[in-house]
């Protein structure tokens, strides 16, 4: 397929890289990774396909072959040849169709994925994930551009059956959103005073927020004087440098909230409040700047718990396409994620 | 002698996915070595094949867990038992001696007179206590990016961090903040001191040279790194190797005993 127009950052990823993380690369992947698994499920790919990421905006491709396509994630406005297509459902294109996504109408990141085993692209510790600060992955570790070509990567896994999901499936929002997380590794720096406060404030993602990190404008928690060592730094929030959780809530200089992404650097010396439940961090991301949310406070417990529910969700949809006949498209479950409101 | 003491493990999980084990108060070659065993016995433990992988801090140890698959309770267990069973037990890792060669001052590292009378000492003095052996401690933030601190504290130098932080610092940079200096691999923010610059890549995402055929970064953690100051002229031949994809990486095989309160260097 050939990129007409490639939208604003728009990259590859797939579900990201573990073997960097231990030398500084960040693990990176889907800033959705629902969405993305999704995306593999409906058409069939195996974990691990590079898709095509969009942020805020949707990109024009031209089909140089027959295809079939889908699209996860924010709702974008998808059409071919100008006339609208679903989510989350397989779509044919025939050679010279155009697809084209625009705007989003809802929620920040959209994916689009190819069926036959996903994009072809540079794999950095086996990920097709680009890591645009390192310039590494994806292709040549950029950005897509106008007149790149990518073809399928036909070293991935026979096709699958595939599978068409409700549009309400696409992504994770439910508002009025709350975005849950554990407490600690620094909760030493934060009394209960300061997680009461910290909880009852509404917050907003502010639009300095990317893949790296989101910055949420909000009260930051007050702050209590803990006994410093000789090499905590003197600064109200400063820690020895230690390893970066993916969803960390970062407090910078005692003031400012900072929600760690999947390209985030892999170490960091500011104390953390807390860290998001995984889903939430796919959540977060799809919340659009100026979104109002307020934190709330989960146990580890309750974090497994609800990683159980949503995987049960990805799991029945896997489980209805691997039971369809070959060759055909099973109907996804009618029941949404949990949280989801029904349509 | 200072014995390295993992004193009982205090862990926070972060979400479902992630432990932060927290070792040591303060930084030093012995909490980096205690830190290194954790890793090593998990990595050997029952639990091994619910991690997917750590990233070792100067006095910490993040654990990257496969939520779907790990059972709590057993990763609890296994770091205070780890932990425990560490306590009396020697360790060997890995630390190869790496020799970078480095060019100090001039536009390359244009804080090295401002360092030099921090410290009260010549430029010559303090290009030479820069040069003496590195131990990279922690290779994180960016990619293969080298945080390190002195083998031997009485050649150490300190400086202050910028006051307000640079918006971006060239790759390669050699920054000392504190008593620690930072191998900058790609173009980030940065605070610590410029004293100088490598003459040849840390980090190649695309590799043109053998050193990173196997993974695009090159110092890891335990490493000994030795700045060796060049001149211009040595720069010029370097750099034509580097582009020509014909420079060969001075790194000698080596490793670190830690056994009845000494260190042994091999």
């Amino acid at each position: 397929m050939r990129v007409v127009a490639p939208g604003l950052s728009t990259t590859l990823q797939d579900h990201g890289r573990q073997a960097g993380i231990g030398s500084g690369i960040p693990p990176g992947g889907a800033a959705d990774a629902y969405a993305y698994h999704l995306n593999c499920l409906v058409l069939g790919n195996p974990a691990g396909a590079a898709v095509v990421e969009h942020v805020l905006k949707g990109g024009c491709y031209q089909a140089l072959a027959p295809a079939t396509v889908a699209l996860t994630g924010a709702d974008m406005a998808a059409a071919v040849n100008g006339t609208s297509v679903p989510l989350a459902t397989p779509i044919t294109l025939k050679r010279g169709d155009v697809l084209e996504t625009r705007v989003a109408r809802r929620g920040c990141f959209g994916y689009l994925g190819v069926a036959g085993g996903g994009l072809a692209c540079d794999r950095v510790f086996g990920s097709a994930s680009t890591y645009l600060d390192g310039q590494l992955g994806g292709l040549d570790g950029r950005t897509l551009a106008a007149g790149d070509v990518v073809g399928l990567d036909t070293g991935q896994a026979p096709p699958a059956p595939m599978v068409a999901a409700p549009d309400e499936h696409s992504y994770l929002c439910c508002p009025p959103a709350q975005l849950r997380f554990t407490r600690g590794p620094q909760h030493e720096y934060f009394d209960d005073a300061a997680y009461a406060a910290f909880t009852a404030e509404p917050c907003r993602v502010s639009p300095r927020s990317n893949r790296v990190g989101y910055r949420i404008d909000g009260t930051p928690p007050a702050v209590r004087p803990v006994p410093r060592t000789r090499d905590t730094g003197s600064g109200p929030t400063d820690i020895v440098e230690e390893g970066n959780p993916i969803g960390g809530i970062q407090i910078a200089g005692g003031q400012e909230i900072i929600c760690l992404g999947r390209d985030c650097g892999t170490s960091g010396a500011y104390a953390k409040i807390g860290c998001l439940i995984g889903v939430d961090v796919s959540r977060l991301a799809q919340l659009a700047p100026g979104s109002r949310f307020r934190f709330t406070e989960v146990s580890p417990a309750q974090a497994r718990s609800i990683r159980a529910d949503y995987g049960a969700v990805l799991g029945e949809v896997a489980r209805r396409a691997r039971s369809a006949p070959a060759g055909t498209t099973a109907a996804a479950p009618g029941q949404p994620p949990p949280g989801l409101p029904a349509k | 002698m200072h014995v390295p003491q993992p004193e009982s493990p205090r862990f926070s999980w972060c979400g479902e996915s992630y432990v932060t084990v927290h070792l040591f108060t303060d930084i030093d070659i012995w909490s980096v070595a205690g830190v290194l065993r954790l890793q090593q016995q998990l990595a050997e433990s029952d639990i091994a094949h619910t991690i997917i992988a750590m990233v070792p801090g100067w006095t910490t140890l993040l654990l990257w867990l496969d939520a779907d698959i790990a059972d709590p309770a057993a990763v609890e267990q296994a770091i205070a038992s780890a932990a425990v069973a560490g306590a009396g037990r020697e360790i060997e890792f890995e630390s190869r001696v790496v020799t970078l060669p480095t060019v100090y001052g001039g536009e390359r590292g244009p804080d090295l007179e401002f360092v030099a009378g921090v410290n009260g000492l010549s430029i010559e003095d303090t290009v030479e206590r820069l040069q003496a052996t590195q131990f990279a401690g922690m290779v994180s933030f960016s990619p293969g990016m080298a945080n390190c601190m002195w083998i031997d504290s009485s050649h150490a130098l300190t400086a202050p961090k910028y006051d307000s932080p640079r918006t971006t610092t060239p790759p390669g940079t050699v920054g000392l903040g504190g008593s620690s200096i930072s191998l900058y691999s790609v173009a980030t923010p940065g605070g610590f001191q410029m004293v100088g610059r490598l003459a040849v890549p840390i980090y190649q995402p695309r590799p043109t040279l053998p050193a990173f055929e196997d993974s695009p970064t090159l110092l890891r953690p335990g490493d000994r790194i030795v700045l060796r100051a060049i001149g211009l002229d040595a720069l010029a031949a370097i750099s034509d190797g580097v582009a020509g994809g014909s420079y060969r990486y001075d790194i000698e095989p080596g490793s670190c005993r830690v056994a009845d309160g000494e260190l042994t260097w091999t």
